[in-house]
């Protein structure tokens, strides 16, 4: 192949495209189109239909922007691309990133915070840092790639925030930074703020460039399978606050997704306090083992924001066909008359490695049974 | 009555910048003054009103200052508030409302704009009968929200 | 202090999370005669049982467990080296890591402590393990069960090659293979030729005890 591995899509549909728009406008606008989108989470999914591999999907923004909006419309999915890592903007921080085969990109060798005492020297990085570090330039680079060219209609910048938690955790080591949750929370305290700060100031700088900036933030590691509610609140909740008040203070939003990855069963209702913007979409992933129900999310939160089902990943990983269009059509029936509007998703990013049947399961019982 | 309102030359640039008339701001005081529909933070000196204006609302936050008052800032934003939801959270202020000094905490509102409903962050209390929306989600965050609005609608 | 005592110390120090306890215990259990084995036995790895509990009903989660096991270890430190011969791995003896290609080691951890506690001899081969790695240190220590993890599809695929190179290399029948992660099930372990899968850390202790039996038999 000659051609650069970004180049090597035909252009895409100018009328598919048109109609996803509206498709995915509806939900914000107040106005049910013709039928509930399908938003499966695609990632390096996208990479390996397309035949490249993770690695290349994360070392190359250009490529993984792309191969996602290629992949949506080979499935009918959204109008919009999106190319996110969890490990963003930790190199600023110290952190060395390794891109492997198998997963996104890992905060690899020793952790900037060794002891307690290298706590102390952590200073957040401002926004001119943000400006002219790594993870800036290599999304920018994508991000004016898709404005630019012939994908500029699935154009939305995204300040992906992740987890703070778990970015948190990371810059300490995941055991030792639960460890200090209860031996050094001080120290936890600082690590969280220069995280929260960095974070925000990335939104910013992304908000300064393209005049706004989505942030898509979640509580991974603040779920009810590792922390109490009271740290989950104390150590996720309030920082997901501090951190998209401060963004929005510089500029950024106004859409905001917040994913709240796996478990959330004795916690989720410590989430009400979010700030809410006009765009906010609620996705919740499991309650134990299972997809939380689409019904108590809605009752939840369906009045405040537009709500994003949930099929179990293992489902769309090992599962049927069948059986994916069985749960899809349950949580569509369940969701698709929600107040502020009703997205089809899966629990977290679709697997790379997902039969590709099984999206057409779910968009498939989205066009059968998600018309308005 | 009339109020006495000094207006900085670098905050007049802001308000000639948002096209606001400092008639307009004077008045807004005038009203929250007389009605005490305001919100007022005795940690910082503040005073904060908002209002609806025709087809949009008008905030103002000010401080005392000798027998009159000075003005902080003042801003504009369009979308128009439909309701408060019953959402009180913990996040609490140091603002309280003036006619109850209930503790104004934030909430979630209901904000129509071009006949599209959603919901936003603002301060409120279960007393008082309009959100109040932070100078930072009006000029900012709602700001864009209302320009995406329009372009969503004509999608 | 009595034997109950001191053990009884041990335990609830254990549950604590108090290191200095713990560690003052392990002492005193020496000090009065009482048997290293059963001081860990009876006294840490009861506690980590209440822990266990905690965890499984929600009063527990794993900052607290971490603390635990960090006092656990401090008694088990002292104790160990006075251990007789032979009786540690009279439990059974397990390899355990993380599957080659990923580094998720949460749930790895909390099983590796799970299973200490239990008594078994622990290899911990830590994270992202070479197959061939985890495969020969199994041979090496003619270990009972070889557990593995992983949190992500795309490693899935290498658990199954660690079962193969068991077999490859002429151990599977007394090698035993437990699986753990979150994209995992019983269904996915019998299809590739494992012998048991864990939903969580607690579910390892019974899996693992049920499978040293077979492993010896």
């Amino acid at each position: 192949m000659s051609t650069l591995p970004e180049l090597s899509f035909p252009a895409i549909n100018a009328d598919w495209h048109a109609h996803a728009t509206k498709r995915f406008a509806g939900p914000f606008v107040g106005v049910n189109f013709d039928r509930v989108d399908v938003d499966p989470v695609i990632l390096p999914y996208a990479a390996i239909q397309s035949g490249f591999g993770l690695k290349e999907f994360y070392q190359n923004p250009r490529l993984g922007m792309a191969s996602v909006c290629w992949t949506n419309e080979m499935h009918d999915l959204l109008s919009v691309g999106h190319w996110f890592y969890s490990n963003v903007w930790m190199r600023e921080l110290g952190c060395t990133l390794k891109y492997t085969d198998t997963l996104p990109p890992i905060v690899d060798g020793a952790r900037p915070i060794q002891k307690p005492e290298d706590v102390d020297k952590l200073v957040p990085v401002d926004v001119s840092g943000i400006e002219k570090g790594p993870t800036f330039t290599e999304l920018t680079s994508g991000y004016d790639f898709m404005k630019n060219g012939p994908l500029a209609g699935f154009f939305v910048p995204i300040h992906w925030g992740f987890c703070p938690t778990a970015m948190s955790a990371e810059m300490v080591g995941v055991d030792k930074f639960m460890l200090w949750t209860i031996k050094q929370p001080k120290l936890c305290h600082k690590i969280m703020d220069t995280i929260v700060d960095t974070s925000a100031n990335a939104a910013i700088a992304i908000a300064k460039r393209y005049g706004f900036a989505m942030m898509v933030i979640g509580g991974v590691l603040a779920n009810s399978d590792l922390l109490s509610p009271a740290k989950v609140k104390e150590y996720g909740v309030d920082y997901h606050i501090k951190l998209v008040k401060k963004a929005f203070k510089g500029g950024a939003g106004p859409q905001l997704w917040y994913h709240l990855c796996g478990n959330h069963s004795r916690d989720l209702a410590l989430w009400k306090d979010l700030i809410m913007s006009p765009f906010t979409v609620m996705h919740v992933g499991y309650k134990g083992k299972e997809s939380y129900p689409i019904k108590e999310i809605k009752e939840m939160w369906g009045n405040r924001a537009t709500i994003m089902s949930n099929v179990d990943t293992k489902l769309m990983y090992r599962g049927h066909p069948k059986e994916v269009y069985e749960v899809s059509k349950q949580m569509i029936l369940d969701g698709k008359d929600s107040p502020r509007g009703f997205v089809h998703g899966c629990a977290c990013e679709v697997p790379a490695y997902t039969p590709s049947a099984n999206i057409y399961a779910m968009v498939k019982a989205a066009r059968e049974w998600g018309k308005y | 009555m009339t109020i006495n309102l000094v207006i900085k030359p670098e905050v007049a640039a802001v308000l000639k910048e948002r096209g606001i008339k400092e008639d307009e701001v004077k008045t807004l005081i005038d009203w929250a003054e007389t009605t005490k529909e305001k919100f007022v933070d005795s940690t910082k000196n503040l005073h904060w009103t908002t209002k609806a204006v025709g087809n949009a609302n008008l905030s103002a936050v000010y401080k005392p200052a000798g027998t009159g008052f000075e003005l902080v800032t003042a801003y504009g934003f369009k979308v128009m508030q439909k309701g408060i939801t019953d959402y009180i959270t913990e996040d609490t202020t140091d603002w309280v409302y003036a006619r109850t000094n209930e503790k104004v905490t934030r909430i979630t509102a209901d904000w129509e704009y071009i006949g599209v409903r959603r919901l936003a962050s603002a301060l409120g209390c279960k007393s008082c009968p309009t959100a109040y929306l932070e100078e930072y989600m009006a000029t900012k965050t709602i700001a864009i929200a209302q320009m995406l609005l329009e372009k969503k609608k004509g999608s | 202090m009595t034997r109950e005592e001191i053990l009884k110390g041990l335990a609830d120090a254990t549950v604590e999370g108090d290191s200095e306890k713990t560690a003052m215990f392990a002492h005193k259990a020496l000090d009065t005669g009482i048997d290293a084995y059963d001081a860990i036995m009876q006294g840490c790895a009861q506690g980590m049982k209440i822990v266990s509990d905690k965890y499984e009903c929600g009063d527990m989660f794993v900052p607290e467990i971490l603390l635990s096991a960090e006092a656990m270890y401090a008694a088990i430190d002292i104790l160990k080296p006075h251990i007789k011969a032979g009786k540690a791995s009279a439990t059974g003896t397990v390899v355990i890591g993380v599957v080659e290609g990923d580094i998720h080691d949460i749930g790895k951890n909390l099983v590796r402590i799970m299973l200490d506690a239990s008594g078994y001899q622990i290899v911990d081969m830590g994270r992202d393990v070479p197959i061939m790695d985890m495969a020969n240190k199994a041979k090496e220590i003619k270990a009972d069960i070889v557990a593995i993890s992983t949190l992500m599809t795309t490693t899935m695929p290498n658990m199954k090659k660690v079962v193969d190179q068991l077999v490859a290399l002429g151990i599977k029948r007394t090698t035993k293979v437990l699986i753990g992660g979150a994209p995992t099930s019983m269904e996915f372990a019998k299809s590739i030729g494992a012998d048991s899968w864990c939903k969580d850390a607690t579910a390892a202790i019974g899996e693992a005890g049920k499978l040293v039996v077979e492993a010896r038999r």
